[in-house]
């Protein structure tokens, strides 16, 4: 149906607007709110990454040639949305499930949600650590999955 | 973009209220505003969430990190709650269960806190 492309500095106070670009994008399809809320979600935990992946390379981006780009991809039966950046940091390992909320020591897990979040709120996720850098590939399914598309 | 936090005096609470999202951009903003009340004495803490509409993972670590603030100092931490949408994202990480939420601010600021 259609591809909308964002590139951004990779910069925290860009963050909302990805978001409300994607939100917005997403708002063409016959999506539950809650749905669309979820892929704000976890589109917000995808770009966050890149952008602290970039922080964890060096101090500042003098140039502003950090950039994360956000691909949405609207098919008939999906959203896709791909984030990628040049910085090729990947998520921590193994903080694929929510902490237990009867562990004494939740406190402590301050970050470490952003890939869960991810899980539980995409219908696929997919992430590529590649020498060139990160991508994250997200799909959000709509009622129509499995239908033929009804141009008539 | 700068978030906007209200801090006011509610008897022997220091209610903040950020507004808008919390995320990378401004929860240390937020934290900021908790040192600062923390470090002027003020330990009993009430962080209102009526006003934020979106919350991600480095929003709900920036929550417990102020929280964990207030708690190293011999302090009170409460929540209000914030709207259902965003509440959601709470109790589904479980957080609604290791820090002490109230319905609403009325509800966060009864009694006294440790200092008060």
């Amino acid at each position: 149906m259609g591809e909308i492309e964002l590139d951004v500095p990779a910069r925290p106070e860009y963050l909302s607007l990805v978001r409300q670009v994607v939100v917005a994008a997403a708002g063409v399809q016959p999506l539950r709110d809650e749905r669309i809320e979820g892929l704000r979600i976890a589109v917000s935990e995808a770009t966050t990454n890149a952008i602290e992946s970039y922080t964890s390379l060096r101090d500042g981006d003098p140039g502003g040639s950090q950039r994360v780009v956000i691909r949405c991809n609207l098919d008939h039966d999906k959203v896709e949305v791909e984030i990628s950046d040049r910085a090729g940091g990947g998520f921590e390992p193994g903080a694929a499930a929510f902490p237990s909320p009867d562990d004494p020591d939740r406190l402590d897990n301050e970050r470490g949600l952003g890939l869960p979040l991810i899980r539980h709120f995409a219908d696929e996720s997919e992430i590529t650590v590649g020498e060139s850098g990160t991508s994250v590939r997200l799909v959000v399914y709509t009622p129509w999955r499995g239908q033929q598309r009804d141009d008539t | 973009m700068l978030m906007d936090i209200q801090v006011t005096q509610w008897g022997p609470w220091s209610v903040v209220a950020p507004i808008g999202e919390l995320d990378l951009a401004s929860v240390p903003q937020l934290r900021q505003a908790v040192v600062a009340l923390v470090g002027s004495g003020n330990t009993d803490v009430v962080l209102d969430l009526a006003a934020v509409d979106f919350i991600d993972s480095v929003g709900l670590g920036g929550v417990v990190a102020v929280a964990k603030r207030v708690l190293a100092h011999g302090g009170t931490f409460r929540l209000a709650r914030p709207e259902d949408r965003v509440w959601s994202v709470f109790t589904l990480v479980g957080l609604d269960r290791v820090l002490e939420c109230h319905d609403d601010l009325d509800s966060a600021t009864e009694g006294n806190g440790v200092t008060g």
